[in-house]
């Protein structure tokens, strides 16, 4: 039976990346998105499930944290929403791509491996929600580097 | 640090060091994510602290790497730098590869495309 959505609620904690992936395989599976397109979605929804477990909540304790995974038409969607504090991570700053080693800063490079890897990503705040949508066509290559 | 988070990782990335030639090869396999990057990291640091200058990691069993493996690769040779050593990669796969171009990485190591090669 091919699912066209699935939802998974996870905690903002580091190891349930394994659950998400787990399951986005099995997503990926059904719908044939391999090879290289299912690379590009996995190191996205890492990228992104990261940065709202490091970043989108100030005070400690366990938040929850939903995804969608959905084929519409051609396009796979990827939708994450938290209700962390207010961060759309499309801001972050562009990383350093050219510093010598010694100089070299980390700080953005996550965001911008998901932003060359997706063909579009959307930011809404709606109450007090950050719901990120990120959409890939299926079948047209993303041209990158 | 809970157990349950070590024993993930063990299965995300395996991890083999070995001397080999006149360097020290370390061997990923599996993927280098969130979960796995920092005990790559710390067998890295490992090599580097014992005083190799010349690290070797084979990456023809990794397939997969995020923004969390390069930060740990960066560390690395942040300090193999100031150590006066070098670190090559060999046999990165396309992906890989493609993870390396995007974020500015392939310029910081020397990329071979076989571990015999990186020996050399």
């Amino acid at each position: 039976m091919k699912h066209p959505e699935v939802k998974v609620t996870v905690k903002n904690r580091i190891e349930d990346l394994l659950r998400v992936n787990s399951i986005f395989e099995s997503f990926a599976t059904q719908h044939d998105i391999g090879g290289r397109l299912r690379y590009h979605l996995l190191v996205s929804i890492e990228e992104i499930l990261t940065n709202i477990i490091k970043y989108g909540f100030d005070e400690q304790g366990v938040h929850p944290i939903h995804i969608t995974f959905r084929v519409v038409v051609d396009n796979v969607e990827m939708e994450f929403e938290d209700r962390g504090r207010e961060f759309n991570p499309l801001e972050v700053e562009d990383p350093d791509l050219v510093s010598a080693i010694e100089n070299r800063q980390l700080g953005g490079l996550g965001i911008h491996l998901v932003k060359k890897m997706v063909d579009a990503a959307e930011y809404r705040r709606v109450g007090d929600k950050n719901i990120l949508l990120l959409r890939k066509s299926k079948s047209a290559p993303t041209p990158t580097s | 640090m809970t157990e349950g988070f070590r024993d993930i990782s063990r299965m995300s990335v395996q991890i083999h060091t070995a001397k080999e030639g006149n360097g020290t090869v370390v061997q990923l396999q599996g993927k280098v994510d969130a979960t796995s990057a920092p005990s790559v990291e710390q067998a890295l640091v490992g090599v580097i602290e014992q005083g190799e200058k010349r690290l070797v990691i084979d990456c023809a069993g990794l397939d997969f790497i995020s923004s969390a493996g390069l930060r740990s690769l960066l560390l690395a040779v942040k300090k193999m730098k100031a150590a006066g050593g070098g670190i090559a990669l060999a046999a990165l796969q396309p992906n890989v590869k493609e993870v390396f171009d995007i974020s500015g990485f392939s310029a910081l190591f020397t990329i071979h495309g076989s571990k015999a090669d990186a020996l050399k």
